[in-house]
């Protein structure tokens, strides 16, 4: 049931699902190209960050939009908690979809930089928790109060990453005492965890909520 | 009889409205009419029932269940068709149809398609392309393909022609040629009512005024003629309202054989459903 629901999403918001498809492919090839010094981990999160907020901000403005379409599938037997589980599985979705793109890319495009498992969960983690913050909140305060959030989000990204990429260093040094397999292990349990309370508390607002 | 739906003490609190103790029955097999004036509480109260807004308190029984811890069973037997386009008008019908089919157990691709083609209705077309009454035959050839038992709509018919209209109810009377069914639709077209309705359920300012069958009803009631001089207090408290003129006076009234006895000439006729419900609704003003 919850595949109808994701499908759902994607249907209402295809328009940017293709987009999603393009920036995935092209960003990473983008810096790669004008920004070679950018690349690798700053390339690969642009274009999470970009595909997934921007989906994920047109689909809560169509949401916005039809609010009587979610109100018709809640009188179907669909459960209420499977509209706000499927939001959490797109966002699952688009990220391994960049995952497999840039690393596609990275094997035959050396420009495109190449990265580690743990790079890619720190990206996770990191997306994770700006979306385990965001839903909630709006599904609390409705798309028209909070549209602004990730807007911000996606115009700050490109500048903050690259100041990141360039001067910051927020690697903690004890982490070099932890192996690498436990640190990776840490990260997805951490991004994993975010989520899940995100949802959680994401299904009760909504269980409450007046959808008209 | 079982009772297909049971309201019991609904009561949901907005700023400037409330609905306030609604309690009445869906018996098996019959047509009810949720009758109101604009803004009476009837779509609220349908929204109520399916839980898309919340409740202050009052039960929901539906098959003899509440709906409370069955939810997804008991939607699985309900057909819902709302009075505007509750649809992602950007999809086409086919598109919505994929959306909306995988939730019911029962769904039907045969009648689906049987229904598509009795409407004309093409599933590949936009639904922001369709008519209003194009969109309301979509919705009923939703609410039909899954062998719901219980069909509610909130005003299926408002701002239809005659003729989709004619047909909407056609194809609701066919629906209930097959027993253990039942049709709740809201309205505020009195003549929907002549043509279908069993039983009706009368809503003023979020209260319920009546609940009976159609025909008890119309036979209760007499509107009542007769010489302005037969009328004192205690005729004028046996009406439900009452225009009066110099002349003559002329009222809707439930006690008729008690006004007999008073006003034994007096001039006595079948009213129109439409008479009563404003009868009802004047007199709660």
């Amino acid at each position: 049931m919850l595949i109808h629901l994701v499908k759902k999403d994607i249907l209402i918001s295809k328009k940017y699902a293709q987009l999603v498809i393009l920036m995935a492919i092209g960003i990473p090839l983008f810096i790669g190209w004008r920004m070679p010094e950018f690349a690798q981990y700053t390339g690969f999160a642009l274009a999470v960050v970009f595909s997934e907020f921007m989906f994920f901000q047109n689909l809560s403005m169509k949401e916005n939009q039809y609010s009587k379409a979610s109100a018709l599938l809640c009188s179907t037997p669909y459960p209420s908690r499977g509209l706000v589980q499927s939001k959490y599985i797109v966002f699952i979705l688009i990220f391994v979809y960049c995952v497999l793109i840039y690393w596609i890319e990275s094997l035959f495009i050396p420009q495109v930089g190449s990265m580690n498992l743990t790079g890619v969960l720190a990206v996770f983690l990191g997306a994770s928790v700006v979306y385990s913050i965001y839903v909630p909140l709006q599904y609390k305060l409705g798309y028209d109060k909070t549209k602004i959030f990730f807007m911000l989000v996606i115009m700050a990204s490109p500048v903050s990453l690259a100041a990141f990429a360039k001067y910051g260093n927020l690697r903690p040094d004890f982490l070099d005492m932890i192996p690498v397999l436990l640190q990776n292990v840490l990260l997805f349990m951490a991004g994993a965890a975010v989520l899940l309370i995100s949802m959680k508390i994401s299904v009760h607002i909504y269980r409450h909520k007046e959808l008209i | 009889m079982d009772n297909i739906l049971e309201v019991t003490g609904l009561n949901k609190r907005y700023n400037k409205f409330s609905l306030t103790d609604v309690s009445f029955t869906l018996p098996e097999g019959c047509i009810t009419g949720f009758i109101g004036a604009n803004g009476a509480g009837k779509t609220t109260t349908i929204r109520a029932i399916l839980g898309i807004i919340g409740r202050e308190s009052g039960r929901i029984r539906i098959f003899g269940k509440d709906l409370e811890g069955n939810e997804r069973s008991l939607k699985n037997r309900i057909g819902v068709v709302f009075d505007d386009s509750y649809f992602y008008d950007e999809l086409s019908m086919a598109e919505m149809k994929s959306i909306v089919a995988p939730a019911y157990d029962k769904w039907c691709e045969a009648d689906y398609r049987m229904y598509m083609e009795l409407f004309k209705l093409d599933g590949k077309q936009t639904i922001s392309t369709l008519s209003k009454g194009m969109k309301m035959k979509f919705a009923l050839a939703l609410a039909l393909s899954h062998k719901a038992e219980l069909l509610i709509m909130d005003e299926p018919t408002s701002g239809l022609d005659p003729q989709i209209r004619s047909q909407i109810l056609d194809i609701l009377g066919e629906y209930m040629k097959k027993g253990g069914r039942g049709v709740f639709f809201s309205t505020h077209i009195i003549s929907d009512l002549d043509k279908i309705a069993d039983t009706i359920v009368l809503i003023d300012s979020g209260r319920i005024i009546l609940d009976c069958e159609k025909d008890v009803l119309v036979d209760r009631h007499r509107r009542v003629k007769g010489d302005i001089s037969w009328l004192d207090n205690e005729s004028r408290a046996m009406f439900l309202d009452l225009q009066a003129t110099d002349y003559g006076f002329s009222g809707i009234t439930a006690r008729l054989d008690e006004l007999r006895r008073r006003m034994p000439d007096i001039l006595a006729e079948r009213p129109d459903i439409e008479d009563i419900m404003l009868a009802y609704i004047g007199r709660g003003k």
